[in-house]
């Protein structure tokens, strides 16, 4: 199980993108997201998966539940150590100039303040193209949570953004 | 405050069911309902074009996002050695499957694998050229010439470095199914039978059970990976068959 085969390791290799872009959403900060697929690769690399799981899918969960672990971890420090800076401006954006750049930031802001689920299954859904029911599993949440937060992720959107 | 109240319950409903729609996540009922409704309400029009164009704006953002991947990740996937099966390959497991499924219709098939057979169809010029540029597929036929059609099933590599192809050969008198394997220069055949094909309209589809077993057998002793996907099988055809198959 150490191993993945050729086809999953095909998989893994044309979702690395999508998967950076995952990290991003869910850390909202372009270094964490580095750290977190550097992470997720290793993770799946080292541990492998069964034979007939999908390497997409696969890699999606374990970066997420390494994610959540990292939240946890960061709870811990920050119950002993109130120290912790809040710097979640930085998601890597390439540069914009002027009036363009000014509503690409508002629309940005407005992105950042969708819940993180939100963020994340609109992400999915529609940036990724993932079904429901894909994202149900990548998420392990039930596919009626993915299409009520999905619709959620959106009516925020279009209140933010209006 | 209760017309708000069930006002918004509404909204959050269309809601629910413009994003379905534009996932393309609805039923068939609930589309019909929604696009008749979409006919005659503006307003509902109104909020579906919305919900897109906040889904652009969002695109447009996380595309914006530096979604670059660190070169040592990249690397790191790239070097990882994957796992060698020796398991039934997937387009081959297909065929089988056809094969099976359709040994039903034939009443009679003798045991057709005498090999060498006197008359074993050799790899001359024509045959070897199309195992050289043909695609492999599931179906279809490739004229070979006035008397032949050919078929490649796939591609895989072989524990001496070679590649091989398991391929179909049609003709009027008789029908073939075998592997070939390309040595430094020409294509060898390793391993050929007879096998009763059913015509029908388009080509032929096979449909002997018992004479694809030594093919399979060959394939699951001489296979060192999975068949080549369509895009690393046009690959390595546009690379003229230059690559050692890894082992």
């Amino acid at each position: 199980m150490s191993q993945l085969t050729a086809n999953q390791k095909a998989v893994l290799m044309n979702e690395l993108t999508g998967l950076k872009r995952f990290c991003t959403s869910l850390t909202s900060d372009g270094h964490d997201a580095d750290d977190l697929l550097q992470l997720t690769v290793e993770r799946v690399l080292e541990r492998g998966m069964p034979e007939d799981a999908h390497a997409g899918k696969w890699a999606y969960r374990v970066c997420r539940n390494l994610w959540l672990d990292e939240l946890r971890a960061r709870e811990v420090r920050s119950r002993f150590a109130k120290t912790e800076a809040a710097s979640n401006s930085d998601l890597g954006v390439s540069d914009a100039g002027g009036l363009e750049r000014l509503e690409f930031e508002r629309v940005d802001q407005a992105i950042n303040t969708l819940s993180e689920e939100q963020r994340t299954v609109l992400l999915l859904v529609a940036v990724e193209g993932r079904s429901y029911a894909e994202v149900a599993e990548v998420l392990d949440i039930p596919i009626g949570t993915v299409m009520s937060r999905v619709a959620r992720a959106r009516r925020s959107l279009a209140e933010k953004i209006a | 405050m209760a017309d708000i109240y069930t006002l918004d319950i509404a909204g959050q409903r269309d809601d629910e069911l413009l994003s379905r729609l534009i996932d393309g996540e609805c039923s068939t009922d609930e589309r019909l309902d929604l696009e008749v409704r979409l006919a005659t309400d503006s307003a509902l029009r109104a909020r579906l074009e919305e919900l897109k164009s906040n889904d652009a704006i969002f695109r447009a953002v996380v595309e914006r996002q530096d979604s670059t991947v660190n070169s040592t990740v990249a690397e790191r996937v790239a070097k990882h050695k994957v796992r060698v099966d020796r398991k039934p390959l997937p387009a081959y497991k297909f065929a089988m499957a056809a094969t099976v499924l359709l040994a039903t219709a034939v009443v009679t098939v003798n045991s057709l694998w005498k090999s060498p057979l006197s008359d074993t169809p050799q790899i001359d010029a024509a045959l070897a050229q199309a195992l050289s540029t043909e695609p492999s597929s599931a179906e279809g036929w490739n004229k070979l010439d006035d008397e032949r059609e050919l078929r490649v099933v796939l591609t895989f590599p072989a524990a001496d470095g070679q590649w091989c192809r398991e391929f179909m050969l049609a003709s009027e008198a008789s029908h073939w199914r075998g592997v070939a394997c390309k040595d430094s220069e020409s294509w060898v055949t390793q391993v050929i039978g007879r096998e009763v094909f059913l015509e029908q309209q388009g080509g032929y589809r096979t449909a002997s059970a018992e004479t694809s077993s030594p093919i399979e057998q060959f394939i699951d002793q001489t296979a060192t990976d999975i068949a080549l996907s369509a895009d690393q099988e046009a690959a390595l055809i546009a690379r003229d068959w230059s690559t050692t198959a890894e082992r």
